[in-house]
């Protein structure tokens, strides 16, 4: 099996001595290309420390974060910034567009600093979306669904290797969650994307191919699909 | 700058706050300039017109033209010539034979074929004791050629035989007589042979005397009362807008900074680099501080259209030029408080809001 992600024993404490915490105990887990994996667990379990080490956002206290099979803390600040430009998308809860770009322009921004110009690809995954109305809007005339829409359009916009999606669903309601996430999923197996997903919501799970429980710390496979 | 021109944009009402601010400041800046520099212009301009690189004067006038006097014996007639140039200086009023209201002048008793003599715009230098030629600002254009006038309440009139602009002295309009009326005016009879000063076109034709002391023109203009004390008043002045300046674009492009630090904490999880950031905010303090900045420029050139000619304000255009770039340069310093901010924003912050 090839992987674009892989996690080695990695481990993360904060803090030193006996106000240590350990929030990720030693993991192993390996994703492939378009891989579809759902994170789940209890609050304060170490989802979000997963995500972030995975999504290069900080390093891991031992172990090591493989991305096509580079070691990330081997990369200068200046490198993993640039990896999260170009290989990852995020999904957060909530402020993911800049407030006073509109939704075009949010793209626009992206082929000025790429030097490119994908404003085909742009109008294409927002008629995808449902969202060719909205090119105009600024993100506070959205609705919160519209507004995780884009999202998921603009983390997919460079065609990355790995979508980080950090509760993304968390300020929706069912069944535009049930949207949000399906067309995530549609979007991302369509160009070979691989998406890591942290959500509560155990309705979304059937969406994704592998289902990871934490707690405290420890990663375990609760199910796979088909 | 597309993120900054958006972000100006999107905030028009902010921002154009800074800007009225930047304005106002940047005008105030300009014209307490025109102002300063018209009036050190207005003290020293006839002076300047001399060229002249060296003055003696009497050693306890100390520098200060008007105390100075050179009695016939402490220099002799004959060490002077056309670059060696005698002047006699009184403060004095001027009235018309046909109206007694007072003219504030400078009368400078000069040898009309010496260096120092005036530049004419119409008429002609005086040939005898009782003729004058005056500056056109005196009684604001009132004096014509062939007008007959008083000074220091004299019975004898002198005849206005020429004119002659942007000669003045501590701010006021020069009369110039022949040196034999200065010592008229100043001690009683046109045979006495007195002087206040002695001019030199060149430093090397110093003629060194004992009682007398040679400086430059700068410090005998350095040493008109009032001018360096005024001097230091607008240049502190004009020192403590700038800081104002820094003060205002510091302060509010930290505010809005921080106002946006979950924006930067999500632009910096994306992996926009910290370089477009930084150039972000540099590009927004320099487009305010272009456009405030242009706008106080601009209506300081309408101050100049609108002023009475009287007022004292004069551009210069060096000046005006080094405080344009010197105030582009203090706003664009003011951004740098934000840009330390910006780059130890965490791009976790913007993961933990959905934590
Ligand atoms: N920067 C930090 N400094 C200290 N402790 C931290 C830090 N980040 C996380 N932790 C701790 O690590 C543990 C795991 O936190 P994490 O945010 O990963 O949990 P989570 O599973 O995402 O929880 P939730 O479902 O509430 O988002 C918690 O005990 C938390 O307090
Ligand atoms: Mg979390």
């Amino acid at each position: 099996m090839t992987t674009v992600l892989e996690l080695k024993q990695i481990t993360k404490t904060f803090g030193k001595g006996a106000a240590a915490t350990q929030a990720v105990q030693p993991t192993d887990l390996a994703i492939a290309p378009g891989e579809f994996i759902t994170l789940t667990g209890p609050s304060g379990s170490g989802k979000t420390t997963l995500l972030t080490m995975m999504g290069a956002l900080q390093s891991p206290t031992s172990g090591a974060v493989l991305l096509n099979g580079q070691d990330l803390a081997k990369l200068s600040e200046k490198q993993r910034s640039k990896v999260r430009f170009e290989k990852y998308g995020f999904i957060l809860q909530a402020a993911n567009l800049i407030p006073y770009l509109n939704v075009q322009e949010q793209f626009k921004l992206v082929d000025k600093l790429s030097h490119t110009d994908n404003r085909a690809y742009a109008d294409q995954l927002l008629t995808s979306l449902g969202l060719e109305e909205q090119r105009d809007s600024l993100p506070q005339m959205l609705s919160g669904g519209q507004r995780q829409r884009v999202a998921i359009a603009r983390a997919l916009y460079q065609q990355p290797q790995i979508v980080f999606a950090d509760e993304p669903t968390a300020s929706l309601d069912s069944k535009r969650a049930h949207q949000v996430v399906q067309t995530l999923n549609e979007t991302a197996k369509a160009h070979q994307t691989a998406v890591v997903m942290v959500t509560h919501d155990e309705s979304l799970f059937a969406y994704t191919d592998k289902v990871y429980q934490v707690r405290d710390g420890q990663v375990s496979l609760l199910a796979t699909n088909h | 700058m597309y993120l900054a021109y958006h972000e100006l944009k999107s905030a028009k009402a902010r921002y154009g706050l800074v800007v009225i601010t930047l304005f106002l400041v940047a005008y105030l800046i300009y014209f307490l300039t025109g102002l300063a520099y018209g009036l050190a212009n207005n003290n020293r301009v006839g002076v300047d017109q001399w060229h002249a690189q060296r003055v003696t004067m009497s050693k306890y006038a100390d520098h200060n033209l008007q105390s100075s006097t050179i009695i016939a014996g402490q220099f002799d007639r004959s060490d002077l010539s056309k670059n060696v140039a005698p002047l006699g200086l009184l403060a004095g009023e001027v009235n018309q034979k046909s109206d007694n209201t007072d003219l504030d002048t400078y009368v400078f008793g000069i040898n009309f074929s010496s260096f120092i003599k005036p530049q004419l715009t119409s008429g002609r230098q005086a040939r005898h004791n009782n003729e004058v030629v005056v500056d056109q600002r005196l009684g604001t254009g009132q004096l014509k050629l062939g007008t007959k006038i008083k000074i220091n309440g004299s019975s004898t009139y002198y005849k206005v035989v020429g004119l002659t602009k942007n000669n003045l002295f501590g701010t006021l309009p020069i009369t110039f007589t022949t040196l034999g009326t200065y010592n008229k005016l100043r001690f009683g009879s046109t045979t006495v042979k007195n002087m206040s000063a002695v001019v030199y076109k060149n430093a090397t034709d110093v003629v060194k005397k004992s009682g007398l002391e040679t400086t430059t023109v700068q410090t005998m203009v350095e040493n008109i009362p009032g001018y360096t004390a005024q001097n230091s008043t607008f240049s502190l002045m004009i020192g403590a807008l700038f800081i104002i300046v820094l003060f205002v674009v510091g302060i509010f492009m930290y505010i809005l900074t921080i106002q946006n630090v979950s924006v930067y904490g999500v632009m910096r999880a994306q992996g926009i680099s910290n370089g477009t950031l930084i150039r972000s905010v540099l590009a927004q303090s320099l487009l305010l501080g272009i456009i405030g900045v242009g706008l106080g420029l601009f209506a300081n050139q309408l101050t100049v259209l609108i002023l009475p000619a009287a007022m004292p304000y004069t551009n210069n255009t060096l000046l005006v030029g080094g405080f344009t770039v010197g105030l582009l340069a203090v706003v664009v310093l003011g951004s740098v408080f934000s840009i330390k901010r910006i780059l130890k924003i965490d791009p976790l912050d913007a993961i933990g809001g959905a934590a």
